[in-house]
């Protein structure tokens, strides 16, 4: 062993230190190997690795161990998704989710980070109402519903203070909101709805600096099941506390208390709610909402201080009928009530001027409340009262009124029901849509918001119209507009309904566009001023406004609110005015 | 492992990572979803009406999870099996097919103009393993 040693030591020590590939290639040459021929291709000895084994181990197994650690990473982030349903680990968390998605004009995301309770379904609302948007061409694309507006949050710095366990409030260190409109970026319908005025406008507000109700700015977030929301609700709420300097709330005392508050059945709770309202027993109406959606329980300390003794109706419940259709923790209340107001007579809680409630009071008034032309609930048949529906929904076994349900609801229904000649109504640009009928012989009118009409007039002709139904002409809620032959509105055109004959300007076609607030029933009916009955040329007892407007400087502010201002020989108006006859008016006067 | 083999590791190896790092970048650049991913990205989309043929949302969400999975498959191969083998190639070839399908499928939920840095991400990191793949053998 010991002579094997020495000579490999001797061997060790022979040359320089060289790699396998010199080492091998020296040995060839010093062998002189060659063929006899001359002609063959010495092969290169084919080595495994340059890489030490030991090494290229260690490197694939870290790539298997980051490739497994990256795949569990998935697997958890695929499997928390599809579990989870929202919120985020802490409450600043929540509120900057909030502020990304606002960032980003994602209501849905939006949406995602509010308390569940208080959102409900609105999510799906959401996307209903973006999906028709741009079904309507309203927006270019469902997914962009709010192109054209670019928001922006930033320099956001949050602080956090609880405020019960579960209830935090977030306080806004510091945060800059933006706005810029952008003309350019809404839909071709919705650059014509604006007219040729706007281009661009933009905006930013420091929250801190100039704080909303001069109280530094804070949201409140609430921790469910899941995760911590914002809850707009409870940020209401604690701005009207903070604000008024009321007592501190109760937070969360509604929903530990749920099992004891709300009423039997969803019919009771209705009922209950009626009666507590018509008696201006608050607390009792606090405790028929859903705590978890509208805390008001929680702030009956601060809300009773702030309703002191007023707001007592003393009204009394005459009739009550109800039916309810029950799904699971979920039911809607069909209601039709008759409510006792003593002097002031009766009013009935129903649906029949398909509006969403209307008053009709005993004597001969009937008032719409909830305006059709801003939620369209469809055409509704008239014969007998359609009642009120309401949702209702069963926590901790008690049933409770949901306002959120129930709006979402009507919102739900409503979008189902928006078509074109609504939207473009709203919009302003009936006048863009099919007219309905030629004015040649008086036409009746049953539907709910713009009804167009073609007639042919010619340069210098005075026309004027009237709108009947049963009880006579009908003038309140009612707003005609006349578009000349090219497309402009005559500004004139206001009272052509209501005693005003309207001189057109020039020889063509006209449209007649009769906007109403309600449902309307009635016949129009469009002359020539001189074959008109003597009485479609009086003016309607409402047009006398003489004594509500005044003087002021240089122009004439009116009872209405409208200020207008006198220039080349008329009145001209900032906005439209519906009840001034602007002709009457003139500076001095 | 020659030059040209360690080349091709490392570009299928960034293409995995690039996979990965997809399931945390945006898919759609602005708009509803823009600011979700995942389960939560794919209802937002389809509550917003739209639909892809042949796939629930169901299948789309497992489909967008895919995406990354087949990236962290990809570095268990070459960890495993090397850069050259038939493994690796079978990943790469898979999250190509996976990522071209997810991509067709978000592009119609959310517009080819909405499609974010996400779905970027994920075309080239597909692209990336597949040609990490084949290089090798050529």
């Amino acid at each position: 062993v010991s002579e094997l040693r020495d000579h490999l030591e001797r061997l060790a020590e022979r040359g320089t230190t060289r790699g396998a590939d010199a080492v091998v290639a020296g040995a060839l040459a010093r062998a002189g190997f060659t063929s006899a021929a001359g002609d063959l291709e010495v092969l290169p000895v084919a080595l495994a690795d340059e890489m030490p084994p030991r090494e290229r181990r260690r490197w694939r197994s870290a790539f298997t161990a980051g490739g497994i650690a990256a795949l569990v990473g998935v697997a958890t982030l695929a499997v928390s998704a599809l579990v989870g349903s929202g919120g985020s680990d802490s409450p600043e968390g929540a509120v900057r989710q909030l502020a990304d998605a606002i960032s980003h004009e994602d209501p849905l995301a939006a949406v995602a980070v509010l308390a569940p309770d208080e959102v409900q379904t609105l999510r799906d609302t959401l996307g209903a109402a973006s999906a028709k948007a741009a079904e309507l061409e309203l927006v270019e694309a469902a997914s962009a519903p709010l192109a054209g507006l670019d928001l922006s949050v930033d320099g956001l710095s949050l602080e956090t203070q609880e405020l019960a366990p579960g209830y935090a409030k977030v306080v806004v260190r510091g945060a800059t909101i933006g706005a810029r409109v952008e003309r350019s970026g809404f839909s071709e319908l919705v650059q014509r709805a604006m007219g040729g005025d706007v281009e661009a406008s933009k905006a930013r507000v420091d929250l801190v600096a100039e704080p909303p109700f001069a109280v530094e700015p804070f949201v409140v977030a609430v921790e469910r099941d899941d995760g911590w929301y914002v809850s707009a609700a409870y940020t209401v709420l604690e701005y009207i506390r903070v604000v008024n300097g009321l007592a501190p709330a109760e937070y969360g005392a509604g929903v530990a208390s749920a099992a004891t508050l709300g009423a039997a059945s969803p019919e009771e709770a209705a009922r209950a709610m009626l009666d507590a309202v018509a008696a201006g027993d608050w607390p009792r109406v606090f405790a028929l909402l859903p705590p978890g959606e509208v805390p008001l329980y929680d702030y009956r300390a601060a809300l009773d201080e702030l309703i002191g003794d007023e707001a007592s109706p003393g009204w009394r419940v005459d009739e009550f009928s109800a039916t309810t259709e029950v799904d699971g923790d979920t039911a809607i209340v069909t209601a039709y009530a008759r409510v006792d107001q003593g002097e002031e007579g009766t009013f009935e809680l129903a649906d029949d001027c398909a509006s969403f409630i209307s008053f009709v009071f005993s004597e001969e008034t009937e008032w719409c409340v909830g305006v059709p032309t801003v939620v369209p609930l469809g055409e509704v048949t008239s014969s007998g009262a359609h009642s009120v529906r309401v949702e209702a929904v069963r926590r901790e076994g008690r049933w409770f009124l949901s306002p959120v349900g129930t709006a979402i609801d009507y919102l739900d229904r409503g979008v189902l029901n928006v078509d074109e000649r609504w939207l473009y109504s709203v919009l302003g640009l009936a006048h863009e849509l099919e007219p309905d009928a030629t004015l040649a012989t008086p036409v009746d009118i049953t539907r709910l918001g713009a009804a167009v009409y073609a007639f042919d007039g010619r340069a210098g002709l005075e026309v004027v119209g009237r709108l009947e139904d049963p009880t006579g002409t009908v003038t309140w809620g009612v707003e005609p507009a006349v578009y000349s032959p090219d497309g402009a509105r005559l500004e004139e055109s206001w009272g052509v309904l209501s005693g005003e004959p309207l001189r057109l300007p020039v020889d063509g076609t006209y449209k007649l566009v009769v906007q109403t607030l309600g449902r309307i029933d009635a016949r129009l009916t469009l002359w020539d001023a001189d074959d008109a009955p003597a009485d479609a040329l009086d003016p309607p007892e409402w047009a006398d406004y003489e004594e509500e407007c005044r003087v002021v400087g240089d122009g004439i502010e009116c009872s209405s609110g409208e200020v207008c201002r006198v220039e080349g020989g008329g009145t001209i108006c900032e906005q439209e005015v519906t009840v001034t006859p602007t002709t009457r008016f003139a500076a001095g006067e | 492992v020659t030059g040209r083999a360690r080349v091709a590791q490392a570009v299928y190896l960034a293409g995995g990572a690039a996979l990965v790092a997809s399931a945390f970048l945006r898919w759609v650049r602005r708009g509803p979803g823009s600011s979700l991913r995942g389960h939560d990205l794919v209802d937002t989309l389809v509550a917003l009406g739209r639909d892809v043929p042949g796939l629930s949302a169901a299948r789309l969400t497992v489909l967008w999870y895919l995406v990354p999975a087949c990236g962290a498959l990809g570095w268990v191969a070459v960890g495993t099996a090397g850069v050259g083998s038939r493994l690796a190639r079978g990943v790469a070839g898979g999250g190509a097919v996976v990522t071209v399908l997810t991509i067709v499928a978000f592009a119609r939920l959310a517009g080819v103009a909405d499609l974010g840095v996400g779905a970027a991400a994920a075309v080239a990191g597909a692209s990336a393993m597949v040609t990490g793949a084949v290089a090798p053998r050529r």
